[in-house]
């Protein structure tokens, strides 16, 4: 009755590339946000974009990549009938206002103050990827734009975004793209709801990519065509709805936040708060992000080492605050450096004291299970799913993380000045990949990142939270209202170090939620077998 | 300990009137935040009752009602049902909900606009009592939750400012400090030395319990118990007449209920242990008894019993149909964002929802039985700080409405709706759909706990729907969650000890 679990060539041909790769060795990127200029001649451009597929093989000299606004489908002239079936927070985007206050998009980064994608007539239509080796962007772009583009598209009122080479270091100094999760591309395994008493890296399929089976066990909600009522179409069948012809399969939603870091303010502020310190600078900053910025030696009975463990290694940059687990990690490693860098979660620190709760990466990725941190034995595992026997007061606050994994595929850029002079802009043109906008990305942002309640903390995330002030209500009762500018440092002594004002070291430049789609329903999408019967 | 209690005041709106309330009531809220009682406003002075922890006005106006018609394909019906629209009142507080009701009343501009709002009702004239009528149209919670029993509104009030006092005094203490940090030690004389000397970071003292309340209470715990010892005790004749080898079998269950009932009450509380382990021993009985009377009869006839009852759910779970029509995409995307204008303003959200409970006998007893279940849990084992591994729900409660025909849950929950729904699917699937099995239009559910919420998508989408709006709603302590509640309060207990050991002053030092 199931299809066959193992995913065939034919599908990877049908994936755009970016689900699966993330192109590094492409130095170069650019990222054209356009809107429809003319409906036929955007129609004909796309149908004969060379798009990149999944499958792997050689490595292509360039890619090319296409993604879709609400907007953007409108205007190419997707039915009605087909576009309510989108997800609800792809349809009323990224700027609708109860979402921005909700994603911390307010004071300085409310969507009025965006660069790009602020209201409806700033959303682009199509997200044009083009990504390059070193000094070949600009031979690549000439020729995949070719001589209909003006036609066909009209620029929003902001330049191309470019990327920038940062080599593995993202502006305020620290690796990026340290932890991703693990695809399960062979559809092997599925597990029940709420069982899982330890993390795992690896994700379904149906996380990232439409038309497959998610953590639940289920298929994300897609846009479904009645196969009769489209004869011409070439586009797969639905997995679980018969008769149906379906549009998502193959692709995803694509989430794009065009992040602007302030690194004089981040040095500045960390500086002035470790007193001038350059040692104790570098502390709260790892202590911030949850990640060590330079790589340090290893100490032979430290707490970094673990079984089979080269004594002689150092402990890598981007390592992890808190000591490395003895056991496996599913989906983490062979690889040494992989398992120097992931193989860890939080179950054993509880207090915080080796990483703070509200550092950015444990915010992010917290790495719980199912069950709280620590369930053992039948009876134990009877009392905890019943809510007792916990053994701290941070015991279960926060939700299983694998219905929360988002797939990273950002750039960083830098804009530079004058020449000799510092940057005049640089950040993270951040983009991640979900089939679920709401659980997975928006869940993220929304409730780990933002909420200042977050395992119990006071503050939002030191990096991307806003620094706006909540409901002040409270201040009427006598009693202080959470301060979303603070953080907090536990100490083994018990007293925490507390940071106060914390300025915005990020803000937000722009953003719009995409369909990436599969090759199959790019085509459809271009006009071709759209005609209905 | 004062005890908290809640009322809901639930009245059919007059035909026509929907607007012009919905009008009278955005006028108590807050003009920046949709949704949000304005505490100070001139017409409803939320903050003066400071008895009340949680208070909610909202309109009753089912919009899935029309879901009925679903059922004439399948020959079951078909009827839309017709109900009033119908306005609630409601709200969570300390003592008895009659005396936060009476100072309500008795306070000149919130009668006055009480009476306003339910002059749009049916049945209310210009001469009617306000408090007689809304005590004849209270609907009693069929079940009903507390995050914390006991922890009144004015102790809510203390403890942050105490806990938000003596924070920033140690903060003050770290920064001055020559060395950098304080020891611990150091610090926790400090601060008590502080507390000491402050009169007024003190508590007030508790009020004692009311003993009408207590026994009630223990009565409440205490009947069902007896009743399921009831067959042991009727039976313990016959149990001394068992010979040798199998009385030692009885013996030895004996034992282990009494094992069980030391571990169960180590982790987790006495009424807890008590339940389980006279649930375990009810399940065994027709065991222990056909053992001691040496015949069959009490396994046959507990057989039988059961089996009728699994049958008929399972026939009934299994043949019902699934109701979950999809919406038009933009009349979905109006009733959400109608839902979100008053989302995410506070810490804490307010969650109403209405549904139908499945049109038959069968399942408006069970649905009963079960919520009686949950509302004897609630009452009992969950009454400090989690409803199963939920700790973030303040105050939450079912009540029934039209004939039993209709059940309304309403909700106080800290974090956004999807972390909510989140916590419900992977937390507490199994009582979610314990809860909400018999509902109409709710995913399947299999064996009473099985599926329902799991189909995460179904689950969400439904519950969304039949979600209202608000219209006006009030917390006493914005800005604070329910850990920040029960961090608080630990505070309180830790500083206002005697002399605390070294692992106790690093707990109170993490509170801080």
């Amino acid at each position: 009755m199931d299809q066959p679990l193992h995913l065939s060539d034919v599908e990877l041909r049908d994936i755009q590339a970016l689900v699966r790769f993330g192109q590094d060795y492409l130095k170069e990127a650019r990222f054209h946000l356009v809107q429809v200029n003319d409906q036929g001649a955007a129609r004909t451009w796309l149908k004969e974009a060379n798009v990149n597929c999944a499958l792997k093989g050689e490595k292509p000299d360039s890619v090319l990549q296409i993604a879709f606004t609400y907007q953007g489908l409108k205007a190419l002239g997707l039915p009605g009938h087909v576009l309510d079936q989108f997800s609800h927070e792809f349809r009323t985007g990224m700027y609708e206002r109860h979402r921005a206050r909700r994603l911390g998009d307010k004071g300085k980064n409310a969507p009025s103050e965006w660069a790009w994608g602020g209201s409806a007539p700033a959303v682009p239509h199509v997200l044009i990827m083009m990504y390059a080796r070193a000094g070949e962007i600009d031979g690549f772009e000439a020729s995949t734009q070719g001589s209909t583009w003006e036609a066909a598209f009209k620029p929003l009122n902001v330049s191309p975004l470019t990327s920038f080479d940062l080599g593995h270091l993202e502006p305020f100094g620290f690796v990026d793209g340290t932890s991703q999760p693990v695809v399960d591309w062979e559809r092997g395994r599925a597990r029940p709801v709420g069982q899982s008493l330890r993390f795992s890296n690896v994700s379904a399929l149906g996380e990232f990519v439409l038309g497959y089976r998610n953590e639940y066990n289920r298929y994300t909600e897609r846009p479904l065509l009645w196969a009769g009522r489209y004869p011409q179409a070439d586009l797969p069948l639905a997995e679980d709805e018969a008769g149906k012809l379906d549009l998502g399969r193959n692709g995803t939603y694509l989430v794009f936040r065009d992040l602007e870091q302030d690194v004089e303010v981040f040095e500045g502020y960390t500086s002035r708060e470790a007193g001038q310190e350059p040692a104790a600078q570098r502390k709260l900053q790892n202590a911030m992000v949850g990640r060590i910025k330079d790589q340090i030696p290893i100490e032979p009975d430290g707490p970094n080492i673990i079984p089979n463990d080269d004594p002689s290694r150092v402990i890598p940059e981007g390592a992890p605050l808190v000591p490395l687990d003895n056991l496996p990690i599913e989906g983490v490693g062979p690889d040494m450096q992989d398992i120097w860098l992931n193989q860890f979660t939080y179950g054993d620190d509880a207090a915080g004291t080796a990483c703070p709760h509200g550092a950015h990466v444990r915010r992010a990725n917290p790495r719980t299970p199912d069950l709280p941190a620590n369930t053992r034995g039948l009876a134990n595992r009877f009392l905890r799913t019943l809510g007792f026997a916990s053994e701290d007061p941070h015991d279960d606050l926060v939700s299983s993380t694998r219905f929360h994994r988002i797939l990273r595929r950002g750039r960083e850029y830098v804009i530079n000045g004058e020449e000799g002079e510092r940057p005049s802009a640089q950040g993270l043109r951040f983009m991640c990949l979900n089939a679920n906008i709401l659980r997975q990305f928006e869940f993220v942002q929304a409730s780990w990142l933002e909420n200042p309640k977050f395992d119990g903390l006071d503050h939002g995330d030191p990096l991307l939270a806003s620094r706006t002030p909540l409901w002040a209500d409270g201040e009427k009762e006598g009693y202080l209202v959470p301060r979303t500018d603070g953080y907090r440092v536990p100490k083994d002594s018990g007293i925490a170090c507390r940071h106060q004002g914390l300025p915005q070291f990020v803000s937000v430049r722009g953003g719009a939620y995409f369909f990436l789609p599969g090759l199959r329903a790019l085509r459809f999408i271009a006009g071709e077998g759209a005609a209905g019967d | 300990m004062t005890p908290q209690s809640n009322f809901m005041i639930v009245a059919p709106l007059k035909q026509g009137h929907k607007a012009d309330v919905q009008q009278l009531l955005n006028g108590l809220n807050h003009e920046t935040a949709p949704g949000m009682a304005d505490a100070d406003c001139e017409r409803f002075p939320f903050r003066q009752f400071d008895t009340i922890h949680f208070a909610r006005f909202a309109i009753i106006d089912d919009r899935t009602l029309i879901d009925f018609l679903a059922l004439r394909e399948n020959n079951a019906g078909g009827q839309i049902p017709a109900y009033d629209i119908t306005l609630v009142f409601m709200a969570d507080c300390d003592g008895p909900a009659a005396d936060t009701l009476r100072t309500i009343v008795d306070h000149e501009r919130a009668a006055a606009t009480l009476r306003e709002i339910f002059a749009h009702c049916e049945g209310f004239e210009a001469g009617s009592d306000l408090m007689t009528w809304m005590t004849a149209h209270e609907h009693p919670p069929a079940a009903n939750y507390v995050n914390w029993l006991g922890r009144t509104v004015g102790q809510v009030r203390q403890e942050a400012r105490l806990q938000a006092a003596l924070s920033a005094e140690l903060g003050q203490l770290v920064a001055t400090d020559p060395d950098g940090v304080p020891s611990a030690e150091a610090a926790y004389r400090h601060l008590k030395a502080l507390f000491d000397r402050s009169e007024e970071l003190h508590p007030s003292q508790p009020e004692p319990t009311p003993i009408g309340w207590q026994l009630a209470n223990q009565l409440h715990f205490a009947v069902p118990i007896f009743l399921f010892l009831l067959p042991w005790v009727l039976a313990f004749p016959h149990f001394l007449d068992v010979p040798a080898p199998l009385g030692w079998v009885m013996l030895g269950l004996a034992a282990l209920g009494a094992v069980a009932l030391v571990y169960l009450w180590t982790f987790a509380n006495l009424p807890v242990a008590v339940f389980l382990v006279t649930l375990a021993g009810l399940l065994v009985f027709p065991a222990a008894l056909a053992l001691a009377l040496c015949s069959w009869l009490p396994l046959v006839v507990a057989f039988v019993a059961a089996a009728a009852f699994v049958i008929t759910l399972r026939c009934y779970e299994k043949n019902e149909p699934e109701i979950i029509p999809s919406e038009p995409a933009s009349r979905m995307d109006r009733h959400v964002e109608e839902l979100a204008l008053r989302e995410d303003h506070d810490v804490t959200n307010q969650f109403t929802v209405v549904g139908s409970v499945k049109p038959s006998l069968f399942r408006r007893w069970l649905a009963i039985a079960l919520l009686w279940i949950i509302n004897y849990g609630a009452r009992h084992f969950f009454t400090r700080g989690h409803l199963g591994r939920i700790q973030t729900i303040h105050f939450a409660r079912w009540v029934f409405i039209d004939n039993k025909k209709r059940l309304i849950f309403a909700s106080n929950y800290d974090g956004s709706l999807e972390a909510y729904m989140d916590d419900f699917i992977n937390k507490v699937g199994w009582g979610l759909n314990l809860a909400f099995g018999c509902g109409f239009g709710y995913p399947r559910v299999n064996w009473l706990i099985a599926n329902g919420a799991k189909e995460e998508q179904k689950f969400k989408y439904t519950l969304r729907r039949h979600q209202l709006p608000t219209a006006v709603w009030y917390k006493a302590y914005p800005g604070l969650s329910a850990y920040d509640l029960a961090r608080n309060t630990r505070v309180r207990h830790a500083i206002m000890r005697p002399n605390l050991a070294p692992h106790e002053i690093l707990k109170l030092m993490r509170d801080l």
